[in-house]
């Protein structure tokens, strides 16, 4: 079984052999798609690979010629690939309309890359008025022409149905492997549960979900580490670069639940199989949250990490702050006011996906664990 | 007697304390030269000298600072700012904040009842508000940094050098001085610069009184002087002001050896191996 | 300094009564809400509300050179030095009650409209947290192609349809549409003489430079939909046209028109000025000031107000942007351009290297400088830097003329 983990951890470090692979075999399109929100049931149902667009590490040098360096370090990072052709097999590209910096990289994009197929997700940032879900609906099936116009293939419903289904047991399957990492963190470490929870996002999810079900009851009685000194919460958009998990591991902190947009945010929410497809994905956007991307007039962030700590028995919050992102720097004052005033330690780490010195970090995070390993506050 | 050694190996100095009993300092030693080249063996060594011992009379070593990690010697590694509180709690007991301003890395510790550390905040990636800062804009200037406090300490009015960025900041010197700003003026201007980048850190985690200065730049009057007026407190410069977090870490030493033995009821300590 | 003209004292007036009429408001009769700085205050005007603008506050604040004292009171929060410094200095603000001008009166309720960035939106939901206000949120969304999308328009309109219950809601007063009618119009009447102040400067040489417009704007944002608004510009115009008919000119030999493509640097208007006067160089427009010229279609309010704070330049394409920048070089006959690559300002100005390479590529290229700056926090900007730039900029543009 170690064979099927070490080919999730390799998917999601090294991801394009296995994509150049699906599309040999299959002949079908790649559809790649920036953060955050995707309704990659539609690509799937059209018969294409979604494969996220998530940045990575890498120099950043081409890509600087486009953006400033006050740009957060994910788009940086996909503007730069795309520039040195790492993104060469992927056919169309999909930018949501998550913030300034993606938003304003889709037109930078165009701008580049004018003859390669792009879509522009504009989501409702509203989505409390009674338009909402006609606008989503009307987006959606904008995407599903531009997916149409891309891949030929026009699902039927049956095809939508099942496609839906086979999301909703990825995200199932995903919980029951979160549920394993709190039950028992010392089945894996938490840079492999980071990697097998991203490789899904470059493979087929049929294939994702086979592997990941085969994992699940041998992981259940895998041991790799012993029992964790101090648990801790994760939230943010990523935990990105992966040594910062890796210190983490070292020192022996263990996330047992996250709050990370590469992670909990999206797999949240099943679909709702009773209702007509696309009906079904309109009614699951609207119900995602909360997100710092998502408009939350009641700043329920707090509450749900407050909650994330109490059910899984944490310590402490790791704020993992992508540099730049606006959406996780505001929300973080309000956050830590209401973690202080529950009385739950937390660390601020600002992230970026390009950072190479990682000295300051294990500072912080060794810090941190000594703080919480002297047990509560007198 | 049981002698234990703490090694802070930092970005520009490698910092060495031995301590006897946990209480009384044998020898500080700083060296130039931190996790570059061999810093970390010479003060090793002075310090041993100085004391006039053995290697094989330590008990204990603890290491702490950037070059932890890659420092062979050291039997455990704490981090600097468990080390920093340590060290300055020692040396007062009334030290509820501890500002250490070092070459790379700036942080302010909030220290709780029995020095243990309740929170703590650091500078961001940029080098506002450490030594480097300060070496950049010496370099501007063309003095040496220690001069740079002798000049800043009576300036005629203060220049504002706004930038946080060091790159822009080092432009904005250069425009004072090709505007014939006196340099004693240009200096307390990069002083209070300095000290406004540390005072937002103290705010973040909140400050509380006593105060104390800890790390290399809290030999510079002209930034002490700056950051107490900035922060509206007194602010306390130990003896062991460069050499703390060496003392905090040759303490934690002591208590790793004296619970092993059984000796006292020290703080816990947690043992992290590299 | 010569004595104050007309227009100047009447704005003036129209400043202090601004601020100072929430602070005195009976808030059952008059309430106060605070918007974003495009927001459909047509519909708060028709039920008497006075709505203030947290991002103009922040503008003064940089003006008066407290944009780094209330910055870092919010970054002692925990507020990133990273985020738009307007919404710090409001934040700082906030917190120490600081503020050039007695600070802005308390909210009863919060209106913002994302068509300027998403992180407006941010910046109001911890406004709402703060002040535990409600808060409406008009989505505009962002279009990336030539045409606003028809969907995109319906979703707005109804959205706009929904205001006005809300705010009947949250002010227990109804709406009248036919004063909602009347303001629509004002805006009309408002939008169309600050578009002709600001085509004066077409002239040769111009009579004002666009650092007189960042002064001139403050009603048409603050107060559009009000008679006092429409008579400041009344008065403003025929000052100006005065100035044309007498062949003033603003910068003594106007030897370069240029303009400003960015959000002004608002601690260093007085010094940018001077420099700009030194070379010869008038900056005689600018892409911010217009972003308030809004016309309603009086057949059809509300979809065509939803097309109208949907179109606002920086909510829409790269392409689109490039079309109103070369539009402006050749009404205005201008010679270069001065982009703000502004920190606080991300739709502003991601995408400008690429705007400044489709410039050059096309039919009429000028030269161009970039500066790396921040409208309200100095410590984000080196004047040195600028000052270098703007010299080598002049140089160019010598050689460019002369060539």
């Amino acid at each position: 079984m170690e064979h099927v983990l070490q080919s999730l951890l390799e998917a999601a470090r090294n991801p394009a052999p296995a994509i150049a692979g699906w599309k040999q075999a299959s002949g079908g399109k790649v559809v790649g798609w920036l953060p955050i929100y995707v309704p990659e049931e539609l690509i799937h149902a059209a018969g294409a690979l979604p494969v996220s667009l998530w940045g990575g590490k890498t120099e950043i040098a081409r890509a600087d010629a486009h953006l400033q360096g006050f740009a957060c370090s994910v788009v940086r990072a996909v503007l730069e690939y795309g520039l040195k052709g790492t993104y060469n097999m992927v056919d169309g590209f999909i930018f949501p309309s998550t913030c300034d910096h993606i938003q304003n990289t889709s037109d930078i994009w165009a701008a580049v890359f004018p003859d390669r197929p792009k879509f522009d997700l504009v989501y409702p940032a509203n989505r409390r008025s009674s338009a909402s879900a006609a606008y989503l609906e009307q987006l959606f099936t904008a995407l599903q022409e531009w997916l149409e116009g891309l891949t030929g293939c026009r699902p039927s419903e049956t095809k939508l149905r099942e496609s839906i289904g086979t999301y909703n047991r990825y995200r199932s399957l995903s919980a029951e492997l979160a549920s394993l990492r709190s039950a028992r963190p010392e089945c894996l470490t938490g840079l492999e549960f980071a990697l097998i929870t991203k490789a899904a996002l470059f493979m087929e999810k049929e294939e994702y979900n086979r592997r990941l079900a085969e994992l699940l009851p041998w992981l259940a009685n895998r041991t790799v580490r012993p029992q964790p000194k101090v648990r801790l919460v994760a939230s943010g958009i990523m935990a990105e670069p992966e040594e910062i998990l890796e210190i983490l591991d070292e020192l022996g902190g263990v996330v047992v639940a996250d709050d990370l947009a590469l992670g909990a945010r999206t797999l949240r929410a099943p679909s709702d199989e009773r209702l007509p497809p696309l009906s079904a994905l309109v009614d699951r956007h609207l119900r995602l949250g909360p997100c710092s991307t998502l408009y939350d007039c009641r700043k329920e962030r707090g509450a749900h990490l407050l909650g994330l700590a109490a059910r899984h028995n944490a310590d402490g919050v790791l704020f993992l702050s992508m540099k730049f992102c606006e959406a996780e720097e505001f929300d973080y004052p309000v956050v830590k006011a209401e973690l202080e005033a529950a009385g739950l330690p937390h660390l601020f780490l600002e992230v970026e996906q390009q950072m190479s010195a990682l000295g300051q970090v294990r500072t912080r995070l060794q810090a941190f664990l000594e703080i919480l390993a002297q047990g509560p506050k007198l | 007697m049981t002698l234990t050694m703490g090694v802070d190996l930092g970005s520009i100095t490698a910092k060495c304390v031995l301590l006897q009993d946990g209480c009384r300092v044998l020898a500080d030693r700083v060296v130039k030269g931190g996790m570059v080249g061999d810093g970390a063996e010479k003060a090793v060594r002075e310090a041993l000298e100085q004391a006039g011992v053995s290697q094989t009379d330590v008990a204990y070593i603890v290491a702490t600072g950037y070059g932890r990690v890659i420092f062979s010697g050291a039997r455990e590694e704490v981090s600097e700012i468990g080390c920093h509180g340590k060290g300055a709690f020692f040396q007062d007991p009334r030290v509820r904040t501890v500002i250490d301003i070092g070459g790379q890395d700036a942080k302010v510790i909030r220290l709780g009842t029995g020095g243990r550390v309740l929170n703590f905040a650091m500078n961001e990636k940029c080098a506002a508000g450490t030594g480097r800062f300060l070496e950049v804009m010496a370099q501007a200037l063309s003095a040496p940094v220690a001069e740079l406090a002798r000049l800043g300490g009576r300036p005629a009015g203060k220049v504002n050098i706004s930038s946080t960025c060091t790159v822009f900041a080092e432009s904005e010197v250069i425009s004072h001085l090709a505007a014939g700003r006196p340099v004693a003026d240009i200096a307390a201007g990069i002083h209070e610069s300095i000290a406004r980048r540390i005072a937002g850190l103290a705010y973040r985690v909140g400050l509380e009184e006593k105060v104390m200065v800890t790390g290399g730049v809290a030999q510079n009057e002209g930034v002490v002087a700056a950051l107490a007026e900035k922060l509206g407190c007194e602010l306390l410069v130990p003896r062991f002001a460069q050499t703390n977090g060496a003392l905090g870490a040759a303490i934690f030493a002591f208590e790793k050896v004296s619970k092993s033995s059984g000796e006292t009821g020290a703080a816990d300590v947690k043992k992290t191996e590299g | 300094m010569s004595e104050m003209s007309r227009a100047a004292n009447y704005l003036l007036g129209l400043t202090m009564l601004y601020y100072s009429a929430p602070r005195q408001a009976d808030r059952k009769k008059n309430p106060v809400a605070w918007c974003s700085s495009i927001a459909p205050v047509e519909f708060l005007r028709a039920l008497d509300v006075l709505p203030l603008f947290p991002e103009n506050h922040a503008a003064l604040i940089g003006a008066r050179k407290m944009g780094v004292e209330l910055a870092e009171a919010a970054e002692a929060i925990g507020y990133s030095n990273d985020i738009c410094s307007y919404a710090r200095a409001d934040i700082g603000h906030i917190l120490t009650g600081k503020s050039p001008v007695d600070g802005l009166a308390r909210p009863d309720f919060l209106v913002c409209c994302n068509n300027i960035c998403g992180t407006v939106v941010k910046w109001y939901e911890n406004l709402a947290r703060h002040f535990q206000v409600p808060l409406f949120l008009l989505d505009t969304p962002f279009n990336h192609e030539r045409e606003i999308p028809e969907f995109s328009l319906r979703y707005v309109e109804a959205q706009l349809r929904e205001l006005i219950p809300w705010l009947e809601g949250v002010t227990g007063r109804e709406f009248d549409f036919e004063r909602f009618r009347e303001i629509c119009l004002l805006t009309n009447e408002t939008s169309r003489l600050w578009r002709e102040v600001l085509d004066l400067a077409k002239h040769r040489p111009a009579p004002f430079t666009a650092f007189d417009t960042f002064n001139y704007m403050a009603p048409i944002v603050t107060m559009r939909g009000t008679p006092e608004a429409l008579e400041y510009y009344r008065l403003l115009l025929e000052e100006l046209r005065q100035k044309v008919n007498e062949g003033a000119a603003a910068v003594g030999a106007e030897k370069y028109r240029l303009l400003w493509n960015g959000i002004p640097v608002w601690f260093a208007l007085r010094p940018m000025l001077q420099l700009m006067s030194r070379h010869g160089a008038n900056l005689v427009c600018s892409t911010y000031t217009s972003a308030w010229v809004l016309e309603f279609d009086p057949d059809n309010l509300l979809g065509s107000m939803a097309e109208a704070y949907t179109a606002i330049l920086i909510n829409q394409s790269l392409g689109l942007k490039l079309d109103n920048l070369e539009k402006l070089l050749r009404e205005y006959g201008l010679d270069g351009i001065i982009h703000h690559s502004n920190r606080s300002c991300k739709p502003y100005c991601f995408g400008l290297y690429d705007l400044s390479r489709q410039l050059q590529a096309g039919s009429h290229p000028v030269p161009e400088m970039i500066f790396d700056g921040d409208q309200t926090d100095p410590r984000h900007f080196s004047w040195a830097q600028f000052e270098t730039r703007f010299q080598s900029f002049m140089e160019t543009l010598a050689a460019s003329s002369s060539g």
